[in-house]
């Protein structure tokens, strides 16, 4: 018997010889999720330069044999990932290699599902409002170095100076109050004293995708969202250990006049970053570092900035999971207010050139998620807490402003299923804040709400959504209000590729503390006045558009009509004694039409968006300052390669029909052209860039120069 | 091979691309050109108008409306534009130049306020009526006459303007002149007849 069993084993293994020098050489390995670890079914190798490939088995196993010795190009694709390439070198002829391939997940263009619209998962095509998806890739092929910079690439999205402006919904107010709200995944991130959006905080390089609602979003989200909703998500930690290093460098061209020139010497910026992900037991975090340096293309306009973010998400069990969040950053930066004069436009008053202000944010949340019964329902609790601090040193430090905010919330929020057909998303919130401020003295402010949605779709392919939301605010010691806000949506799926939607409500958002009880006098210049008696603002709004989608062709044309009563815009009171507040519009409207598409054919990806907006002050036929009446942003990205890209992009803004300070001032409209190059060669990724490439000269806001012409050069290293 | 032909394709397109914009390629706003100009000072006088006045100028008054008026005043009808304003020979070019920096003082009575003006870059030619007017930001251009304070007269003679000849290059200077506050009304009631020519 056991003579019987060696021959067996000597059969076994010549056969084993036999089949390895039949199978030649060999690759085989296994295909991962990065994310989340598990093995993918179904992905495609390709041995370059063979006819050698095949895909991955049930447990993410692939074989490839047959394989000439040398050295091998193998490249992983799979639908809906980040296809790469991984190099092997098969010695000899029998040689065997084993490969472990870690692939990461990309939003599969067409298909873009967002959670910012509804509080919950849906396609874009589900979402009864008009919502733009950005990758962080889109986003940041410009190098940028600012999130304003980054917000720019959004269609519909604008910028003047560091305030944010969706469909014209804002103007500008040196940072007080915004229309819009911000989101840290989906968690509130405003400043508790002047309600604005701390853009250098925020990580730009651990940024995910952004999601930007257009219309009013005060139903679900109170007020801040009655012009809009922007969500960035952050990424979430890698299954597999991950390390990521980014440095950029920059150079400011010099003036295009040589009679602008201030200085001779060569003003540079810069950017570090370092990050690492891992999964340690059942939590994936992910730490990054920033730091951030400019010389300023004016005077007084240097900054360092630092910060550090880290996000841990402990998965508890498939039911109930924790992410635990954190951002913290400082900046340092000059004072920059205004120019000179015209022939001087990047130089200021030289007694302000010492002028300083230093500021710390701290931004943190903890989310708690649990599936309950039968995962239909599910309950999200989200605890956050936002903490700024700012000190301004000017005139040689006569002068001294400060202000520390802090504003804590919570967030306790159903999302209840019943089958396919109808989605409920209901809960409750509750902030407080409180301000200890040189310029808005010691102030603080609480509120509550009650938010419900319904999201019928018994009548396919009509999807009905109605909701409503209740908020109370307690602002400043001494002003009480309370909204009610409602809204409805349609949407008609005329096929899988044809959407139609409507939607109609109204949004409100109560005065900042800033808004209110501001005084002081902005670098010397203007006095701003408090004004108690400012009232909320309301709006109703309307929208009905058609979104296309199909492969990767997308198209989307909208239009907008905002009723507001009570606008609270910045406003000259006294223009002979440079005297400003806050007062409220009796009437506004703005109105428009929003359009933006993206297509891919062969090697080139163009996509356009344009904004037409019509911004009338009712009370006296005016337009409303700082709102453009044309927006265009086109872009082209020609992939002549796996490995590399060029992108031209041009942003054009129309003339400014009215600003608030200088309206005798020339101004032009902004005109600007930037070119760039994408190269990605194994775990390295090198983008250079020309911004302004046609050195255009504009203003930022009154009496502020934009950047001149500006070259830089970032390499990213990912392990 | 495939590779190359992109590559080419792509300097291609991108240099079509370049040469379209640089065909007429702009830099956006600039220095301003001090050199061809105009140049004075409006010389205030008298006393500032009473609150009564404001109807009866409109647009006029609130430029010297005293501050405790200011509050009172509906927010849209301050936001008064200051400008001086050019005729050429031909009579049919009117040239405004907006002046942000143009504000006297307020509250001030039977006293003389001096403020110098520079008006550059100016198209050089002849110019045969230059005015100082405060004008509302919905201006009615039909009745220009109501909003002008001042002219500018040659040689002190106040029955003819002062034609002014701007040189290429150079900056004309002492292009002077008066808003006498307390003969405003007969000053307007002129300058309505003027500029109906």
């Amino acid at each position: 018997m056991l003579k019987d069993h060696n021959i067996l084993v000597v059969i076994m293994l010549f056969l084993l010889i036999c089949t390895s020098s039949l199978f030649g050489a060999v690759i085989r390995g296994q295909v991962i999720n990065q994310h989340t670890g598990e093995p993918l079914i179904g992905a495609n190798i390709i041995v370059t330069g063979t006819k050698q490939g095949g895909s991955t088995d049930l447990d993410g196993f692939f074989f490839i044999p047959n394989l000439p010795k040398g050295k091998h190009e193998v490249r992983i694709s799979m639908m809906g990932y980040e296809s790469t390439i991984k190099m092997a070198t098969l010695k000899n002829e029998e040689d065997e290699k084993e490969l472990k391939i870690y692939l990461k997940e990309v939003s599969i263009q067409g298909e873009p599902v967002i959670i910012t619209a509804s509080k919950k998962e849906q396609k874009l095509q589900e979402s009864p409002v008009s919502v733009t998806v950005a990758q962080a890739d889109e986003l940041n092929v410009n190098n940028a170095i600012t999130m304003e910079d980054l917000m720019k690439n959004i269609a519909g999205v604008s910028m003047y100076d560091s305030q944010v402006s969706i469909r014209n919904s804002s103007g500008y107010a040196y940072g007080a109050g915004t229309r819009v709200l911000l989101l840290i995944d989906g968690v509130p991130a405003l400043a508790g004293d002047t309600g604005e959006i701390k853009w250098d905080s925020l990580p730009i390089q651990q940024i995910e995708r952004v999601e930007v609602v257009k219309s009013a979003g005060s139903a679900l989200y109170g007020s801040n969202a009655m012009g809009g909703v922007i969500n960035i998500i952050t990424k979430e930690g890698d299954y597999k250990p991950s390390y990521s290093a980014t440095m950029m460098l920059g150079m400011y061209d010099k003036p295009y006049y040589d009679e602008w020139k201030w200085t001779d010497r060569l003003q540079l910026y810069h950017h570090f970053g370092l990050e690492h992900s891992r999964k340690v037991g059942k939590t994936q975090m992910m730490l990054s570092f920033n730091e951030k340096m400019s010389d300023g293309y004016k005077q007084a306009d240097d900054f360092v900035r630092g910060s550090s973010m880290g996000k841990f998400h402990y998965e508890h069990s498939p039911e109930t999971n924790l992410t635990l969040f954190y951002n913290i950053a400082y900046e340092d930066r000059g004072c920059w207010f205004m120019w000179i004069d015209q022939n001087s436009p990047y130089e200021v008053d030289p007694r302000r050139l010492d002028d300083r202000v230093y500021s710390g944010k701290f931004n943190t949340y903890l989310k708690f998620n649990r599936k309950l019964f039968e995962k239909n329902l599910f309950y999200t609790m989200k605890v956050h807490y936002m903490y700024t601090r700012w000190f301004q040193d000017f005139m040689n430090g006569k002068e001294k402003d400060y202000s520390a905010s802090g504003k804590l919330g919570v967030d306790s929020q159903f999302n209840f299923y019943q089958y396919d057909n109808n989605s409920i998303v209901f809960g409750i919130e509750g902030y407080y804040s409180n301000v200890n401020s040189k310029i808005f003295d010691k102030r603080f402010g609480m509120g509550g709400a009650l938010f419900l949605q319904d999201e019928i779709s018994y009548l396919h392919p009509l999807v009905i959504t109605g909701g409503v939301r209740y908020d109370y605010s307690y602002v400043g010691n001494q002003s009480k209000w309370w909204q009610l806000t409602p809204k409805l949506g349609l949407v008609y799926h005329l096929n899988n590729n044809i959407t139609f939607r409507g939607s109609g409500g109204m949004g409100f958002r109560t005065p900042t503390i800033a808004e209110l009880f501001t005084e002081t006098t902005l670098s010397g210049v203007i006095e701003v006045q408090p004004n108690p008696q400012l009232n909320p603002e309301a709006a109703q709004s309307i929208e009905f558009g058609v979104n296309y989608i199909y492969k990767n062709h997308y198209l989307d044309l909208a239009f907008f009509w905002n009723e507001y009563e009570d606008m609270i815009e910045a406003q000259i009171i006294d223009a002979t004694e440079g005297i400003a507040k806050f007062a409220n519009l009796d009437k506004a409207r703005i109105r428009g039409v929003d359009f933006s598409a993206h297509t891919s054919y062969g090697m080139f990806s163009p996509s356009i968006s344009y904004v037409y907006t019509e911004a009338k002050d009712l009370s006296n036929g005016e337009p409303l300052a700082y709102r453009p009446e044309h927006t265009v942003n086109l872009a082209m990205g020609i992939d002549y390669s796996s490995f590399g890209q060029f992108n031209v992009s041009y942003y054009y803004v129309s003339l400014l029909e009215k600003v608030g300070l200088f309206t005798g001032d020339p101004r032009v409209p902004v005109k600007l052209f930037n070119v760039g190059h994408k190269f990605k060669l194994g775990n390295f990724t090198v983008n250079t860039q020309v911004k302004n490439l046609f050195e255009y000269n504009y203003l930022v806001v009154e009496r502020t120069m934009a950047e001149p012409r500006t070259y830089d050069i970032s390499v990213t290293a990912s392990f | 091979m495939i590779m190359k032909k992109n590559m080419i394709l792509i300097t291609l397109t991108l240099f079509l691309i370049f040469l379209f914009v640089n065909c007429k390629i702009d830099h956006g706003l600039g220095p301003i050109d001090e050199s061809t100009g105009i140049t004075g000072t409006i010389t205030f006088t008298g006393s500032w108008l009473e609150p009564t006045d404001i109807l009866n100028f409109p647009g006029v008054g609130y430029l010297f409306a005293p501050a405790a008026l200011k509050n009172s005043v509906p927010l849209d009808e301050m936001n008064l534009f200051y400008i001086i304003a050019l005729y050429d020979t031909a009579g049919d070019n009117f040239s405004p130049f907006n002046l942000d920096t143009l504000y006297p003082a307020v509250g001030c009575e039977n006293c003389t306020v001096k403020v110098d003006y520079t008006i550059a870059p100016l198209e050089p030619g002849e110019y045969n009526w230059i005015f100082f007017l405060a004008v509302p930001q919905s201006p009615d251009f039909a009745n220009l006459g109501k909003y002008v304070m001042a002219s500018y007269y040659a040689y002190g003679d106040s029955s003819e303007y002062g034609q002014v000849v701007v040189e290429p290059e150079r900056l004309t200077k002492n292009i002077d002149m008066t808003v006498d506050l307390d003969s405003l009304a007969a000053i307007i009631e002129n300058q309505e007849k003027a500029v109906s020519y």
